[in-house]
């Protein structure tokens, strides 16, 4: 009788950790949806920057490239280019200047060449440069745009 | 028949004996003569003798003031690895082995040179733009003519021989490129070398500035606190200025009246233009001096523009003058700024909190970085002291920051419908397990009556 006993006793403590760990093991995961940790965004790697007829020579256009701005640039002699747009001295963005083929930063006149560098201005360095690549042919081939490893 | 062949084999060997010879005498010969063309220096074959007695005796001196210049010479020292020797600065023979002889002022011995002659002896060579193309084409050939422009230029001329000629800044012995990071005039080292002089309160004793005030000697400790001072040492940003960027190396000076926006629209070309439009051009004799200091400029903050607070319009501008237009257009520009980055700030908070529930918010970011960059452009645009050049951008950056500011509503919307959507399913599952706990329950009941 005692024995049978604490045979039920064991087995119905055990059916009771044996709840309150699944109960458990699915109230987390929908703790943490409704409350999630803070965590930082992986990088982006890759972005289509524009179609190949939308640049002509010497000319830009600043793209999304995560949740940072970048620039691709076709110079004057055809030759695809990608730099991060964010202004190395007080984070603005960039755009292309076509009169005198430089990425320029409207905010404190900082000039870069198309090689990324500082030409002039407050800048500390150049900007980031990014590899590019042309996916397909014709002019709906897409530029797409790559951090460099 | 053997004979025969022993009798060629052996004029053979002597005719190859002959050849060997000659050969070995040729490559000697190349070998000296390039020895001559690559190990002797031009200088060295013009004027340095075979021996250097100068620094026989000197490192051997007791006094140190006569055997450092040589110890020093003797280690790296540009103009000795160029081949260039004692005699090319100071004269005398140097393959005497006598002081007499070697001091010979009949030799051309000058000795050690003091104030113009420093300038004379240094210019003689880097003022002579054929010689300087043979070691340094890039190198400019003006210097002595900029000096003779220069504060200390002008003072030495009238006599003064305390100021810094050639050998202050750049050393006379042991010289090193400027571009070497060890020089004493690499960017990162200006500042203490030119303060050497300028920061000895006895040194500077007597010297006045232009507006006949006493010359101060706190330059050093107030550039140590600027944003340049940071950026160069701290940020490893050797283009930002140190004293020669404003002052001018060779042709030093204060810049002058009218000269200070110049100098800072050098590097702060768009602040130089705004400035150039303002007011203020007209009533501020020191230019960007007058708002931001010259050798302790700090960053920048919002809190200076105004006339309450840290705001520096005061006293020129006050607060309790209603009537004020310029304390007016300082707090309304001030206003707009606050107005501006709050409503960044809030955004910014929002669209965290959107992002960290799972929500895509990368063109919201986009968006915010384009509305902060119209911030900056407010403040540049601040310079021309004109509150309606302002406004429009600040609207436009107002514009951006509400659109981001919908997206973000409609993100935390979206976190409640799926929070209330999670909550009504979980209530439902419990209700069913309750349900099928009862009817089990039940079950059980009917099945033991």
């Amino acid at each position: 009788m005692t024995a049978d006993f604490d045979r039920r006793a064991f087995l119905d403590g055990l059916l009771a950790v044996g709840f309150v760990s699944t109960a458990a093991a699915m109230a987390y995961p929908v703790a943490r949806y409704l409350v999630p940790p803070v965590s930082g965004e992986p990088e982006t790697a890759s972005a289509v920057a524009a179609r190949a007829a939308e640049l002509k020579p010497n000319s830009g256009k600043v793209f999304k490239f995560g949740n940072r701005p970048g620039i691709v640039v076709r110079t004057a002699e055809g030759e695809l280019r990608a730099f991060s747009a964010v202004c190395t001295h007080l984070d603005c963005t960039v755009q292309f200047k076509a009169d005198t083929s430089q990425l320029w930063c409207a905010c404190h006149n900082g000039t870069y060449d198309l090689g990324g560098n500082v030409v002039s201005g407050p800048p500390p360095r150049g900007l980031e440069k990014f590899a590019v690549n042309v996916r397909g042919d014709g002019a709906d081939a897409e530029i797409v745009v790559s951090r460099q490893a | 028949m053997s004979f025969i062949e022993s009798d060629r084999g052996d004029r053979r060997g002597r005719r190859r004996d002959v050849y060997r010879s000659q050969l070995r005498v040729l490559s000697e010969l190349c070998g000296c003569f390039f020895s001559v063309l690559f190990f002797v220096t031009p200088a060295a074959a013009q004027s340095a003798p075979a021996a250097n007695s100068c620094l026989t005796c000197h490192t051997t001196q007791q006094d140190a003031r006569l055997a450092t210049p040589a110890a020093l010479f003797a280690q790296q020292d540009v103009h000795r690895e160029r081949g260039f020797a004692c005699v090319d600065c100071h004269g005398g023979n140097p393959a005497a082995t006598v002081k007499a002889q070697a001091h010979d002022a009949a030799k051309g011995y000058k000795g050690k040179p003091a104030g113009s002659q420093v300038i004379a002896a240094c210019a003689r060579c880097h003022s002579d733009a054929e010689l300087m193309r043979r070691y340094a084409p890039k190198q400019r050939v003006d210097q002595a003519a900029e000096y003779a422009t220069s504060t200390h230029g002008k003072r030495l001329a009238s006599g003064d021989t305390n100021v810094a000629t050639c050998a202050s800044c750049h050393g006379a012995h042991g010289i090193r490129l400027v571009s070497d990071a060890k020089s004493p005039v690499f960017p990162t080292s200006v500042a203490t070398t030119c303060a050497s002089c300028h920061a000895d309160a006895t040194r500077m004793a007597g010297y006045k500035l232009p507006d006949g005030s006493p010359l101060p000697t706190h330059q050093l400790a107030d550039y140590q606190t600027s944003v340049h001072y940071n950026a160069l040492t701290k940020g490893n940003d050797l283009s930002a200025p140190t004293c020669n960027d404003c002052h001018g190396n060779h042709g030093a000076v204060p810049p002058g009246v009218g000269a200070i926006a110049n100098v800072c629209g050098s590097c702060h070309a768009v602040f130089a233009e705004k400035f150039a439009t303002s007011v203020h051009k007209q009533i501020f004799d020191k230019g960007c001096v007058e708002c931001h200091s010259n050798h302790g400029v700090q960053r920048p903050s919002d809190a200076m523009l105004g006339v309450t607070g840290k705001g520096i319009c005061q006293p020129c501008h006050t607060a309790e003058d209603k009537g004020d237009k310029g304390a007016a257009a300082a707090e309304t520009m001030r206003t707009q700024f606050e107005q501006l980055k709050t409503a960044i700030e809030q955004s910014h908070a929002l669209i965290a909190r959107v992002k960290n529930a799972g929500i895509e918010v990368s063109d919201q970011e986009l968006a915010l970085r384009e509305a902060n960059t119209k911030l900056t452009l407010a403040r540049t645009e601040m310079h021309a002291f004109e509150p309606a050049l302002v406004a429009p951008i600040i609207k436009e950056g107002t514009t951006i920051v509400a659109g981001v500011d919908a997206a973000g509503q409609k993100g935390m919307g979206e976190l409640k419908f799926r929070r209330g959507g999670l909550a009504i399913s979980l209530g439902a599952i419990l209700i069913v397990v309750v349900a099928l706990a009862l009817k089990v329950r039940h079950i059980d009941q009917r099945h033991r009556i």
